[in-house]
């Protein structure tokens, strides 16, 4: 994308507004073999540019599908327009948007552009290893999805910034039959930040990730249904992640919070155990690079770490520019829009769990009756912090040894209740990224944790 | 339309000049004007101008899809490439078909033109009735749109479809509260053609904001028990929209995890429900007319009194099965009302639920699932009592299809589908 064209447009913004001005493009390369049929083999990009204007207390904003100066010019038009619109109607009369440090910030690389045929032959390889090698199989299906999303952006207050998230993964999809006759299954997504030819050298790389999983499926397809009710359970990290995002997470985003959120008036009480802390962090996490770094937000701000509890007490909330304003807090970096037609939310970028000082063998040993909980298909909590997880993979515990698989499940609780039982915490951090949170729009976003031994509300039969 | 047709018309001159055996265009310019409402007031007024191009091709059973939002020429072509890149890198596959009929139609439905005053004068008083007449629900979003779009659908065959359309959209995002205590968060959704009702009046939107706002004390419900769910029209929805994807769909069929595969002309639900898939219904706004595959979509009735039709199979997945293509397969749910209205079937139940919403797992291949019952009632000896929380049913949804011991006389038309409440016996309900 052209930075000159955009940041040439800036003499159009109306003098004494805010206005931010993006310009963005989204690609997005995917594969599905089913049974070892090409059954998806398609590539698709969006692109255009996009104008957020502030009037006293309302936004307007618009976006064309074109990226050029008189695109642009045209949507600061349009946006300018409808910010009017809505004044004109409402006249809530609020004070201007608060400015920002001076921000010029460049992570920006040109992805490499794998063709399709790189993605068709590497999952043909891989489908043929998993037919030969997995031969209690009633179905399998391998699919490679690579997407990046690129951002020019410009605001009224200085702040300048080229962006780039490329994330690329490949999933394992494996079917086999519970003894009862019904259909099990278990999904596994490899991968991360980065382009496809970056992370995935060859389809022998993944061959342990498929014993593995066919393996886990195997005793699934052995499986029983859990007992429902609260039991002592030990959440994998996978798990804990899911438990940071979902029930943490979106109740202490500051749009929910103003909304009535659980965690409105909460900032400085106990939530959690004092053994547990959470952070969203922005581009780099205990030393190393987050999963889905974010430098810049698309309201021009810097991007930073945001606490959300420390030691068991809630201490921050995740904030736009707005509601930082509302709250009397620091803007961190929150405000992302996932498309060039989409205006910023406040959004999480990699939320995790703190890790702790246990081993993981010794919480399952510390379990006299109860359940080790490894993985999730999806997840939801509401601004109450009620929770609910599918678990597709676990196991029982039994005197402080891992048992029988468990067939699909549910976990739920309500959250700041729950974290409250939390008494040991895992020494090891694990990372997921391949989801999108969705909110209004779909977002790339990392999430993870320790394992966590808790007391929990499970599903069963 | 016109710019739409030269693109088409260009985009299949290139993929034919480059191979293609048979390929589709689709394009479209979409003008959206949308209102949103954040924390109970106005705080953004958005209008997007869209266009996109997708384009399908085959070589030799091969299958290549490249899409894109620039309709330029040079765009066009680079796209057009990329297409038939990917085709030829892709595995032959003679299943692989598109309609090819020469055909011509154009066909115009909903709300064409944006009234963007009269628009926001109802979300306006949409904001204002909730506020008065439903006190402590808040806001937490509201977001009314409307769509204009423009679209044509050509293929290699000389095939043309022209469509102009457009539908408001409401979409509510809400909980109730009253100091400290608050209600969980529900959504209410409708799709309509004209701006003649105030938008209160829409699918359940008044029922349900009622509901949430009786939903801030809440129970858990005590134990574990089997009892009976009778199922808001919303959640019925999601257990046939599964129903439907896990067991009747070509996917699942071709997987051979389906329960349903050899169910045709038997019993796969109770007397008394009857589902179509219908896009071209009137209750239906703007259902597709035109397939993936470019075939014109026709309604038909999936599950006939309890007993199961056939399938919903794309060409594809039918040639791969050896078996007849569905004449559509899209979600435009209608299911037939029943006898009695919702209230009498309530005052039936011994003990249960009233479901108003489900936050669960994805149902497993074979139907097993289990979820948290949301924005939910206990019912006992036929009267809704107390709003639950920390309250999971579980079961699997082919066997609560075979549950079901009724479907309301009432049905619920959101724009989106049309569906009754159903109540299902024998659902195992477990609190605390």
């Amino acid at each position: 994308m052209d930075k000159d064209m955009l940041y040439g447009c800036k003499s159009a913004f109306i003098p004494g507004a805010h206005v931010e001005l993006r310009a963005q493009k989204n690609r997005q390369r995917a594969v599905t073999l089913l049974k070892g049929d090409v059954v998806h083999n398609a590539r698709s990009q969006s692109g255009g540019v996009c104008a957020r204007v502030y009037k006293d207390g309302v936004w307007g904003f618009s976006s064309l599908a074109e990226t050029s100066a008189e695109a642009a010019k045209s949507v600061i038009d349009a946006a300018t327009g409808n910010a009017v619109f809505l004044d004109d109607r409402t006249g809530y009369g609020l004070p201007p948007i608060p400015g920002a440090a001076y921000a010029r910030v460049e992570h920006f690389a040109p992805p490499k552009d794998a063709p399709q045929k790189l993605y068709i032959d590497f999952l043909s390889e891989l489908d043929a290893y998993i037919e030969k090698h997995c031969p209690r199989l009633l179905s399998r299906a391998v699919m490679a999805v690579e997407d990046s999303m690129e951002k020019l952006l410009l605001t009224s207050d200085g702040a300048e910034g080229h962006n780039i998230i490329p994330r690329s993964y490949v999933y394992l999809s494996l079917t086999a039959e519970h003894e009862s006759g019904t259909p099990v299954d278990l999904t596994l997504p490899i991968g991360g930040f980065g382009c496809f030819e970056d992370n995935f050298a060859s389809p022998e790389g993944l061959y342990p990730q498929v014993d593995e999983l066919y393996s886990q499926l195997l005793q699934k397809a052995e499986g029983v249904h859990a007992d429902a009710g609260e039991k002592l359970c030990v959440l994998g990290g996978m798990m804990s992640g899911m438990l940071a995002h979902e029930a943490v997470g979106h109740t202490v985003e500051a749009d929910l919070v103003l909304a009535g959120s659980v965690a409105a008036g909460k900032i400085g009480q106990v939530v959690a155990s004092p053994l547990v802390s959470l952070t969203d962090f922005a581009n780099t996490a205990f030393g190393e690079t987050a999963p889905l770094p974010v430098y810049l937000d698309d309201e021009g701000i810097e991007a930073k770490d945001a606490p959300l509890i420390k030691d068991g007490v809630l201490v921050g909330y995740m904030n736009n520019r707005e509601s930082a304003r509302h709250f009397g807090m620091e803007p961190l970096g929150n405000a992302r829009a996932f498309a060039f037609s989409d205006e910023p939310l406040v959004r999480m970028r990699n939320t995790a769990v703190h890790p702790g000082d246990s081993s993981l063998e010794d919480m399952i040993a510390s379990v006299d009756d109860g359940y080790y909980l490894t993985s999730s298909n999806n997840g939801q909590a509401d601004t109450t912090g009620e929770f609910m997880f599918g678990v597709c993979m676990g196991y029982e515990i039994k005197k402080g040894r891992l048992g029988k698989a468990l067939l699909d499940t549910t976990i739920s609780g309500i959250a700041f209740n729950m974290l409250k039982t939390v008494d040991m915490v895992g020494d090891k951090l694990t990372w997921v990224s391949s989801g999108m949170c969705g909110k209004k729009q779909p977002m790339p976003v990392g999430m993870g944790g320790p394992a966590l031994r808790c007391r929990v509300m499970i599903g069963g039969r | 339309m016109e710019k739409l047709q030269n693109t088409c018309k260009k985009a299949l001159e290139l993929l034919k000049k480059g191979g293609a055996d048979n390929a589709q265009a689709r394009a479209s310019f979409v003008t959206t004007n949308e209102f949103n409402v954040d924390s109970g007031r106005f705080s953004l007024y958005r209008t997007l101008y869209r266009s996109s191009l997708s384009l399908q091709a085959l070589i030799g059973g091969r299958e290549g899809r490249a899409s894109a939002e620039s309709l330029e020429e040079e765009d066009v072509r680079s796209l057009a490439a990329d297409c038939l890149a990917s085709a030829a890198a892709a595995k032959p596959d003679d299943c692989r078909v598109y309609a090819a009929e020469n055909r011509k139609g154009d066909f115009v439905s909903g709300a064409v033109d944006c009234d963007r005053e009269k628009l926001f004068e109802r979300s306006k008083e949409l904001l204002e009735t909730v506020k008065t007449r439903f006190p402590l629900i808040v806001m937490e979003q509201m977001i009314i749109s409307h769509d204009s779009r423009k679209t044509v659908y050509a293929d290699a065959s000389g095939t043309v479809y022209t469509r102009r359309s457009g539908e408001y959209t409401v979409s509510l995002m809400y909980s109730a509260h009253d100091g400290d205590k608050t209600s969980s968060f529900f959504g209410s959704d409708a799709v309509c053609t004209d701006l003649d009702r105030p938008f209160i009046e829409l699918g359940r939107m008044e029922e349900e904001l009622a509901e949430v706002q009786r939903q801030i004390e809440t129970k858990p419900v005590e134990g574990k028990f089997t009892g009976t769910v009778v199922l808001t029209p919303g959640v019925f929805g999601w257990l046939i929209d599964n129903a439907v994807g896990n067991f009747a769909s070509g996917g699942a069929l071709f997987e051979g995890t389906s329960p349903w595969a050899e169910s045709v002309g038997k019993r796969v639900a109770s007397p008394g429900v009857t589902l179509r898939l219908a896009p071209k219904d009137g209750r239906i706004v703007n259902g597709p007319v035109v397939s993936a595959e470019g075939f014109l979509n026709e309604d038909f009735c999936l599950i006939e009194d309890g007993v199961l039709q056939g399938f919903v199979l794309s060409h594809y997945y039918a040639n791969k099965l050896k078996k007849q293509p569905s004449p559509n397969t899209t979600p435009c749910y209608v299911v037939d009302g029943g006898g009695k209205e919702a209230a009498d079937i309530i005052k039936g139940v011994k003990k249960g639920l009233l479901v108003g919403r489900l936050s669960g797992g994805r149902p497993s291949a074979g139907g097993e699932f289990s979820a948290v019952a949301k924005n939910s009632f206990l019912i006992e000896d036929g009267e809704i009592k107390d709003a639950v929380s920390e309250t999971m049913i579980n079961g699997n949804i082919r066997d609560m299809l075979m549950q079901i011991s009724a479907v309301s006389a009432e049905t619920v038309e959101d724009g989106n589908s049309v569906l009754p409440f159903a109540s299902v016996e024998n659902v195992v309900i477990s609190g605390r």
